[in-house]
């Protein structure tokens, strides 16, 4: 027995040893709470005798967690919560590094372990947003299907995209006249929406999926009505999950209706990669191909290709800001016959946009784009090539008042600039919707 | 302090056979280090030693950090032995490790990194696993999976890849999962399966907790909302792909591939005298398609009930239509039609407003490059319209009488002769005035002009325009809207060449 009691004198030694180096476990503690939390993870790896401390356990999972080491901080933490099992906020780190690792299962169970406790209205909101999450990752582990509608309502100062000046000059022409169709009309409007979606895995990492929607935008305007929008859409395809990267191939039609009757018709195939980097950084890549078919404009046939990169940074911060920004190059294929080149162009699009999640329930969104196109030929009327750049500012608020029912306020702004009269546009589109998922 | 730590476990190993291979950063519960025939009761801080088994009981959990700072959590019932450990300056580096039983996460430290199955292994009862990568979850089920919330479990070794990849090898050979990935091994026979799905009994739900009931710890729970790295931020939920443009209005082509929006080519010539929403009367000069005139009738039999003339105006009748009359040189050249709304909605300079004797006249339009080449003068008489309407209560006396026009094509100029209308209110008279011929290009021409006269020695003001009617623009459509103060009135006619011109 002399090794038992040699060791029992080593950890009682150590014990003590450590209760006098306290320090760190507060240190690590004043950093998390400057949002260092890099520093702090730092900190706690050059202090590795105090592993095993409870205080230090706590403070050094989260920091782990938030620096982007998960597996060391769920074992902290896992460790914290043997001891503490009645301590909600490591529960819910607890949980909270499950859901990064990707152990749903076990996250699920922890955050309804703290919701049987009925926290605080504001942690209740945050857990269910984990839940949503969890919800929408499991589609990769058992078939599953959701659905929502919508409804609401606002105000479009441009229903038509239309032009603010009624007389252009056209030097073909000379000054012309534009219908009064073609001129900017400005109406409220009823929104309406539906749709679900379903997932079905069918081998490791496999999964097939599918997914329809509709939705409508009705004006209040009788002149407006003929600018209604009707959208139909539908989709299926596969997705495999390989290590950190999520592959998807998806075949979709849709149909956008103007006035309830067909404006245009599309059908695209495209293909996706997403590599999650870390808890924080998705890169991703898609390539895009759609037929586009105008029923009553059959000029305007054309084939569209799309390739683009994106990129997902999330950062542990207050209000857990979300950045994105996605770079598109794309060719719009005129395919008429005969061939109109003056109305094929390339496309150059930039976008940028932040999430923030201000207070539970509430989420913040902003976003800019920029689009330039370039026509191939010179237009036939107007004697010039074409050439478009569109800037968009779009800002969302959302409340969420149940796990089924949520508020959103959207806020559009669009200025279509271009070198040719006719397809100048400004445009502000203010949207306020109720929302229910089941 | 962690020389003192080695310096303990040296002291605290039997004979000082081994070095010390880790230590407890946690024992809950029955934890037990088999060394040798020894068994050495677990707490934090035990060291443990190559060649140490660890017995984690039920309802108790474990968790080691080896020197390679490599940390193992050990779940309920697991039985996990430190076969050969070594990680000193003095010998090659090695961590094999049996798993009898139960299960473990870990995450792999400097051994494990050296990506070398030689150097680091886990044998259980079905395979042997090798790591390229840094953190794995395995359980071997020998009746012990299975419950009553599991229902019956398969024996065998089940595993989870969380990230990076291991090795999986055994009689059938070598199988590599990468992370994300689950599998199942039912026996050293057997090649592993690859699962859809994590086994619910995969990951350790901490059993050990049930022994600590009722401790809450030194933090506390005031911050929990606190947690929560935004949902958003998984890779499930990818940007959307790119989507054609929206609806844009004027990107709408015809059949013929042009802009649809822009009105079709100027047909008709129109012109409106009114007494507009300002208060004065005004005479509207529009040149438009044959779409912005709602019409009934044909040929000079034909009445307007509304029309529609994006950025001018835009009017509804709401009655009668009286004074209806028409002229064509027998041709259908010229088509012109007027009238007069008794009762009609006109909406111009942005406002609406109700009226009475709203009057119009429309015609074939001139091809504008017709009058823009034309020379010469033309003198022009009335050769029929409306009868002039007043705003206020009142009628016309006479016949109605129109200016005579002489036009000076080189000057671009028109002489208005003097006229007079007489209501039974009272008379407006003006001298002789002069004014211009207009060319838009591609649209049409006309005329237009501004006279001051009176109206019963109060002065007014007489605004007159028109356009060009027929091929040769011989004819024109005119109107004339006379104001003096509140008292307003309006009249338009169809001009032809004099007689003799």
């Amino acid at each position: 027995m002399r090794g038992p009691g040699l060791a029992a004198v080593a950890a009682i030694l150590l014990f003590a040893c450590s209760e006098s180096f306290a320090a760190p476990a507060d240190e690590l503690r004043t950093l998390l709470e400057q949002g260092r939390s890099a520093d702090a993870y730092a900190l706690g790896r050059s202090h590795a005798e105090e592993l095993g401390k409870p205080d230090f356990d706590f403070y050094y999972g989260i920091a782990a967690l938030d620096s982007g080491h998960a597996g060391e901080g769920v074992l902290a933490l896992e460790r914290y919560v043997v001891r503490f099992p009645d301590n909600d906020r490591a529960r819910l780190e607890l949980a909270r590094g499950y859901f990064v690792l990707g152990e749903l299962v076990r996250a699920r169970e922890e955050f309804e372990t703290v919701l049987r406790k009925d926290p605080p209205p504001a942690v209740q909101a945050t857990i269910e947003r984990f839940m949503d999450s969890i919800r929408a990752q499991e589609t990769r582990y058992s078939t599953t299907a959701t659905g929502y509608v919508e409804i609401g309502g606002g105000y479009d100062s441009n229903v038509n995209s239309g032009i603010g000046n009624p007389v252009i000059s056209v030097p073909t022409l000379g000054t012309v006249q534009l219908t009064q169709a073609g001129l900017k009309s400005g109406s409220s409007f009823l929104h309406l929406g539906a749709g679900g979606s379903m997932s079905h895995p069918v081998a490791p990492g496999v999964a097939l999926l599918g997914g329809a929607s509709a939705e409508f935008k009705l004006n209040a305007g009788s002149f407006d009505k003929q600018f209604d929008l009707g959208a139909l859409a539908a989709y299926g395809g596969v997705s495999v999950i390989q290590d950190k990267d999520l592959y998807r191939a998806t075949f979709s039609l849709s149909t956008l209706e103007v006035d309830y009757n067909r404006f245009r018709d599309s059908a695209s195939v495209g293909g996706e990669w997403h590599r999650q980097v870390d808890e924080f950084n998705t890169g991703s890549v898609f390539l895009q191909y759609a037929r586009l078919q105008y029923p009553s404009s059959p000029a305007r046939n054309a084939d569209f290709y799309g390739a683009g990169v994106g990129w997902r940074r999330a950062y542990v911060a207050p209000m857990q800001p979300v950045f994105q920004v996605q770079a598109l190059l794309g060719q719009e294929k005129n395919d008429a016959s005969p061939v109109r080149d003056d109305l094929s162009r390339d496309l150059y699009t930039l976008r940028g946009g932040l999430a923030l999640t201000p207070a539970a329930r509430w989420g913040l969104s902003a976003g800019l784009s920029y689009t330039r196109s370039r026509f191939k030929e010179a237009d036939p009327l107007f004697l010039v090539t074409r050439g478009d750049d569109y800037y968009g500012f779009d800002a969302g608020v959302s409340y969420r008042l149940s796990k089924q029912l949520a508020l959103r306020g959207d806020y559009l702004h669009s200025d279509n600039r271009s070198n040719i009269e006719l397809y100048k546009y400004t445009r502000d589109l203010i949207t306020l919707r109720a929302r229910y998922e089941f | 302090m962690r020389s003192l730590i080695i310096l303990l476990g040296l002291l605290s190993a039997p004979g000082l056979a081994s070095a010390q291979a880790g230590r407890f950063l946690l024992a809950v519960g029955d934890v037990v280090v088999v060394r040798g025939q020894a068994e050495i009761r677990a707490a934090t801080g035990t060291p443990v030693r190559s060649g140490d088994t660890i017995r984690v009981g039920p309802a108790s959990n474990a968790q080691i950090r080896m020197t390679d700072e490599s940390i193992v959590g050990l779940r309920p019932g697991t039985v996990f032995a430190i076969d050969a450990y070594e990680y000193s300056e003095q010998a090659e580096p090695r961590s094999i490790f049996s798993l009898l039983k139960g299960g473990f996460r870990t995450v792999t430290g400097a051994i494990g990194r050296l990506h070398n199955r030689e150097r680091y292994a886990v044998r259980t009862p079905t395979a042997t696993i090798g790591i390229r990568g840094t953190h794995y979850t395995v359980v071997h089920c020998d009746n012990d999976c299975g419950g009553a919330d599991r229902g019956s479990i398969s024996n065998g070794t089940y595993g989870g890849v969380t990230d990076g990849r291991i090795e999986v090898v055994n009689q059938t050979g070598e199988h590599e999962f990468a992370a994300n990935t689950f599998f199942y091994v039912a026996s050293a026979g057997t090649a592993p399966q690859n699962l859809i799905a994590p086994p619910n009994f995969l990951y350790d739900r901490l059993e050990g907790q049930a022994r600590s009931r009722g401790n809450q710890g030194n933090e506390s729970s005031e911050t929990l909302a606190r947690s929560g790295l935004n949902a958003e931020s998984r890779s499930s939920e990818v940007p959307p792909p790119p989507q054609p443009s929206p609806f844009i209005v004027t990107e709408q082509r015809t059949s013929s591939g042009q802009p649809a929006v822009l009105a079709a080519a100027s047909a008709l010539g129109f012109t409106g005298a009114w007494t507009s929403a300002t208060g004065d009367a005004t005479s509207v000069t529009a040149f438009v398609s044959n779409e912005m005139l709602t019409r009934t009738g044909s040929g000079a039999s034909q009445t307007l009930t509304a029309f529609n003339i994006p950025g001018t105006a835009s009017g509804t009748a709401l009655g009668p239509i009286n004074q209806s009359g028409g002229f064509d040189p027998g041709d259908g050249s010229v088509n012109a039609n007027w009238g007069v709304w008794a009762v009609g909605s006109i909406t111009d300079g942005g406002t609406t407003r109700i009226l009475e004797g709203a009057h119009y006249i429309f015609g074939n339009l001139t091809p504008p490059e017709v009058i823009a080449t034309r020379t010469g003068t033309l003198s022009m008489i009335s050769s029929g319209g409306t009868t002039p309407t007043i705003n206020v209560v009142g009628s016309f006396v006479g016949a109605p009488t129109y200016p005579t026009l002489s036009l000076d094509f080189d000057m671009r100029s028109v002489r208005v002769g003097a006229f007079s209308w007489s209501f039974t209110v009272g008379t407006f008279s003006f001298p002789a005035g002069d004014g211009t011929i207009f060319v838009v290009p591609g649209r049409g021409a006309g005329v237009k002009a501004s006279i001051t006269g009176t109206f019963s020695s109060v002065p007014a003001t007489a605004a007159m325009s028109g356009a060009f009617f027929g091929p040769a623009g011989n004819y024109l459509g005119v109107g004339i809207g006379v104001t003096s103060g509140a008292v307003s009135g309006q009249g338009v006619t169809i001009y032809t060449r004099a007689p003799g011109a």
